[in-house]
């Protein structure tokens, strides 16, 4: 999915708007493949199942290509769930691992408590979890079984996802020049659009302050072309208005009229 | 390899993956802390996997429970404890557990943390930063929190989903081990299986719960129990919702148990609340039986409980008992709920003071033949935790007496196992309270044993003028007693340490006299080996020779090993000083064993060290550093500085007769820095020879080389140099060059990177910057540098480095 990735370079791939953080082609390649080996070295096999809590931002594609490509079965989860979902996909996913941030650590380690799971990797500074970005591990070959899981129950193997995406991929027609606005936390939708963005090379702008105003503004800011916003939003949005069927569920994308 | 890890009660079952994982991670981290609620198995878990991995740990797996510890400041007293640590004069109990540690292969595994997180977080770190060899494992419901631990969240047994997994899941497979072990005959159908996994269901798969009820199988029905549990549960949830669900479980799980017990079990179990630590059979008799409690009922009781898993027995040697920490907590709430907490603490105060005399007087005095005495010994010191619990509660209900008689009773346990600054805090704490209705003598001689917990510390100003107050109080209950000739013999060595050697002979003096009357042996030997030193001192050998000889005789007749070994090292050292070192090796060989039985480190490192320095005498240069090599590890294990310092420099001695010239002056240098870090202050004469003569050979700026590196070096490189060292074979031609290359090895590659850099006179941030590390790791960079070299500025780095073409300017 990343293959391109080292050869992107320097080109931004994703602009978190709440840090500023800039997050390069380069680096992101680079980061994966530690951070994938650093979770192999912690105890993740191929196949064991792996929570990724995170908002739409720089950290988002980084946690969720590193566990994929350490082999696990990744599970992201919505940024904004409901306390009984959460804890309930905690339990059913028998999930060892739980990937999330400083803002929600305190909410989702209090469930924690109650599952499976056996370490926590954080991006910041949580009591009681790994620090993701000290995940520093040797890369080396990993017997790969990228798969997925939306719901905690069905899988998605590698080759069905590698088939949704690109299906999807033909239908949205992403190219390096596009800039996607990540606004969207609806667990498929979030991954999907990294997804399309990362492969296709394009600067996806992640926000999670999915406000009409807010998503106004950086679409003119960073000439926005195409935006992935939550289902009250999108209508409002001028533009194209693009519905795909994702994973079963079903979104609105806005191609904004080009300036 | 060496461990102090408990057998096993009953077979491991499950968590196979977790284990492999958590062994694989504590190779990579140095600080492991296992999390979960109480009654998820964590301790259980902790010691499986101390157990795997403990040939891993050459210097051993050491477990220390913390769960019996109740203020902060004992969690680092608990560690020495079991690590045998001894204090050191006025050290710090943390410094003193660095230098026991030091670089060796450890694990400690450090369970139930929780009540003294914070301590136990300071003291990880302090010693993790210290001992490079040093890994932990720690068990808690909340993360310790220091830089760089591992949390690893132990989880409840995996359950059953599918209704092929029933059998196979680890939590319906604990349950029927169990359930078997306890005495069920139940038969597997397909009915029975489909109960038991929705029983371990109901019980959140979590290992305690699942025992409790699978002891209660051979009663009750799988479905008989869920039932049971179920409403159980349903009373405890109506209220509060907010408690975590498995700490719900549990709980009802808990009640559920206990309610089925006996009415008299219920009382025993509530009543063993009141023990911190172990306890055995005798213990639970005199604390717990009463009208009640019939004490010959309490052995079947007990097994009862036992049965019921509500006790965990071990049944190496003579059984002792103890509480699961959950257990634990619910019998203490169900003892305040009796109304019986106050009269059950005081008893176990009063039965704990009654045990101790009666040990006082074993150990003391009575003649026992060695293995019983070492028995006996070790039986007492193992009530540790319960003699703390006994003199906090004096202390909080106002029991100034029978707190004071307790700690006194203790004192020769307390003094041979040199935990000086704990035990002085409990005198002082005692003695603070109002004595008024304490028998003067008692408070006295209170006072003397604080002296003595005081000298051990080196604290020689208070240790005198506590002495003198407790001999004064002492004296005025008329006539000789045991006590009194123990205050009399301690206040002899205070004075023979403070310089005055008379004062010390009038009261050895007296102790003898007063001892010989009442035939009280142990004073006697204590009065000779006194006078020993005393005329030793002084220059009367043969006086000194005949007092060494009256101890051995007094000690031997009660067949005190201790006192036996001490009167033998003493004959050692005045041959030595005779200059009649056949003699000297005969005696101090003879102590050896009596010491090593006892396990007395400090004094078998005394001897080794003696038994060097007769070598040395001897000519002997060979089994001369044999001998001080063996007995400055045994001091560093133990974390004895002085006892190191003084072998390094027999050994700086050894190496100098041997022509090894070059490692005598890095032993000189170790020496000094060491001397400087505990403030010793005897001579160093012998120290400045050595160098004036290793100047004549090497020239100045090469022998300042080596005695700067010989202070950066740690006592165990010392060592390492020590026992390798090589004579020098020809006189030195280019002395400049050679300690370039010798001290440039001492540098890692990274070291020697940074030093060109400094050479070019860039700072932390710019070397950082070139290297492509951070401004702190730069300067730590900087910082090890000067220290490995002995430099004190990166001025007088660059300069030496451009001097000694370390590298090119």
């Amino acid at each position: 999915m990343l293959g391109d990735a080292t050869r992107r370079n320097g080109r931004p791939a994703v602009t978190d708007v709440r840090t500023g953080e800039v997050l390069t082609y380069e680096l992101l390649a680079k980061k994966l493949g530690r951070a994938a080996a650093g979770l192999r070295e912690r105890g993740l096999s191929t196949g064991d199942p792996v929570l990724v809590h995170l908002p739409p931002g720089a950290n988002y594609p980084l946690a969720l290509h590193a566990a994929a490509a350490a082999g696990a079965l990744v599970l992201p989860l919505e940024c904004d769930m409901d306390t009984e979902l959460f804890y309930e996909r905690l339990c059913t996913s028998r999930a060892r691992l739980l990937i999330t941030d400083a803002e929600l650590a305190e909410w989702s380690t209090s469930a924690v408590g109650e599952s499976r799971i056996r370490q926590i990797f954080a991006f910041g500074d949580v009591p009681g979890a790994t620090s993701f970005c000290d995940l520093d591990g040797r890369p080396a070959k990993v017997p790969v079984s990228v798969a997925a899981s939306f719901d905690g129950r069905h899988r998605i193997g590698h080759a069905g996802m590698v088939t949704e995406l690109r299906r999807l991929s033909r239908e949205v027609g992403l190219t390096e020049r596009d800039t996607v606005l990540v606004a969207a936390t609806e667990a498929r939708e979030q991954a999907v659009m990294f997804d399309l963005a990362m492969m296709a090379g394009a600067h996806v702008i992640a926000t999670v302050e999915p406000t009409l105003s807010r998503c106004r503004e950086l679409i003119a800011d960073h000439r926005v072309s195409v935006a992935a916003v939550p289902p009250r939003l999108a209508p409002v949005l001028d533009g194209e208005h693009v519905r795909l069927t994702v994973h079963g569920h079903t979104m609105v994308l806005v191609r904004t009229p080009r300036t | 390899m060496p461990h102090n890890l408990p057998s096993e009660p009953n077979r491991f079952i499950g968590r196979e993956r977790d284990l492999t994982e958590v062994i694989g991670l504590l190779s990579r981290h140095r600080v492991a802390t296992l999390c979960g609620a109480g009654g998820i198995g964590k301790t259980r878990f902790a010691l499986r996997l101390a157990r795997e991995v403990v040939d891993d740990f050459q210097d051993g797996v050491w477990l220390v429970e913390l769960a019996r510890i109740n203020r902060p400041d004992l969690v680092a007293h608990a560690v020495a404890d079991v690590l045998r640590a001894h204090e050191e004069g006025a050290s710090t109990l943390l410094d003193t557990l660095v230098g026991r540690i030091g670089s060796q292969r450890i694990l400690l595994v450090l369970d139930n943390c929780e009540h003294v997180i914070e301590a136990c977080a300071e003291l990880v770190d302090a010693l993790v930063a210290n001992c490079p060899g040093l890994r932990v494992l720690a068990t808690s419901r909340e993360p310790v929190r220091i830089a760089g631990e591992l949390v690893w969240r132990v989880p409840p047994l995996e359950l059953p989903e599918e209704r092929e997994e029933i059998e196979a899941s680890e939590a319906v497979q604990l349950f029927l081990e169990r359930a078997y072990a306890a005495g069920s005959r139940f038969e597997l159908t397909t009915e029975t299986l489909d109960a038991v996994g929705g029983l371990c269901r109901a019980l959140d798969g979590m290992p305690l719960a699942l025992e409790l009820a699978a002891a209660r199988t051979a009663v009750l029905a799988p479905e008989q129990i869920a039932a049971r549990i179920n409403d159980r549960f349903k009373l405890l949830t109506g209220g509060d919702r907010t408690a975590p669900a498995r700490h719900r479980t549990l709980r009802a799980t808990v009640e559920w148990s206990h309610e089925l017990l006996p009415e008299e079990e219920r009382i025993l179990l509530r009543r063993l609340a009141v023990f911190a630590g172990e306890f055995d059979l005798e213990y639970v008799e005199r604390v717990c039986g009463d009208a009640l409690l019939a004490p010959d009922d309490v052995l079947d009781l007990l097994a009862g409980l036992v049965d019921k898993s509500l006790v965990q027995c071990d049944q190496r040697g003579e059984a002792r008992y103890r509480l699961l920490e959950t257990i634990a907590h619910f019998a203490r709430e169900r003892l305040r709920e009796a109304g019986e907490e106050e009269e059950l603490r005081d008893r176990h105060l009063r039965v704990t003071r009654d045990r101790a005399r009666d040990d006082f007087w074993n150990d003391m005095l009575v003649k026992l033949p060695g293995e019983t005495r070492l028995t006996a010994f070790a039986k007492v010191a193992d009530r540790n935790a319960d003699h703390r619990a006994a003199l906090a509660w004096a202390v909080e209900s106002g029991q100034a007496e029978a707190g004071l008689e307790t700690a006194c009773f203790l004192y020769p346990i307390w003094a041979v196992r040199g935990s000086w600054l704990e035990n002085r805090g409990w005198y002082e704490r005692l003695l603070a309270m109002d004595t008024t209705d304490v028998p003067p003598e008692l408070v006295g001689e209170a006072w003397c044993r604080q002296a003595d917990m005081a000298f051990g510390q080196d604290d020689l100003a208070i240790a005198e003028q506590s002495a003198l107050r407790g001999l004064e109080l002492m004296r005025t209950r008329p006539g000789y007693r045991f006590a009194l000739g123990l205050s009399l013999n301690n206040v002899a060595m205070i004075y023979l340490r403070t310089g005055r050697p008379e004062q010390a002979r009038s009261h050895a003096e007296e102790a003898l006299e007063g001892a010989t009357q009442a035939g009280d042996l142990w004073n006697i030997g204590m009065a000779h080996n006194g006078l020993t030193l005393i005329a030793g001192l002084d220059g009367k050998l043969r006086e000194a020779q005949r007092h060494a000889e009256d101890a051995l005789v007094a000690f031997r007749e009660t067949d005190q090993p201790w006192g036996i070994g001490r009167a033998l090292i003493s004959l050692g050292v005045l041959g030595r000083i005779r200059e009649d070192y056949d003699n000297a090796r005969a005696n101090l060989e003879a102590a050896l064993p009596y010491l090593e039985a006892l396990d007395a480190k400090p004094e078998i490192a005394r001897a080794l060290s003696e038994l060097g320095r007769v070598a040395t005498q001897q000519g002997d240069l060979e089994r001369a550093r044999d001998r001080l090599v063996a007995s400055v590890e045994l001091s560093r294990k133990i974390g004895q500085r002085r006892g190191v310092t003084r072998g390094l420099a027999a050994l700086a001695r050894v190496a100098e007769a041997r022509g090894e010239i070059e490692s005598a002056v890095l032993l000189c240098g170790t020496v000094a820095a060491l001397r400087e870090t505990i403030g010793q202050k005897s001579s160093v004469a012998w120290a400045e020879e050595i160098l004036g003569r290793a100047r004549a050979v090497l020239g100045d700026s090469r022998t300042g080389l080596l005695y700067a590196h010989g202070r950066a070096m740690s006592a165990e490189d010392a060592l390492t140099t020590a026992s390798t060292a090589q004579p020098l074979q020809a006189p030195v031609s280019r002395p400049a060059e050679q300690v370039a290359v010798e001290t440039a090895s001492l540098l890692t590659a990274r070291e020697r990177e940074v030093v060109a850099l400094l050479v070019r006179g860039l700072s932390n941030r710019k070397i950082g910057e070139e290297l492509v590390i951070s401004t702190a790791t730069a300067a730590r960079h900087v910082a090890n540098i000067m220290l490995k070299l002995g430099f004190s500025s990166r001025t007088q780095v660059a300069a030496w480095a451009l001097e000694q073409r370390i590298v090119n300017g």
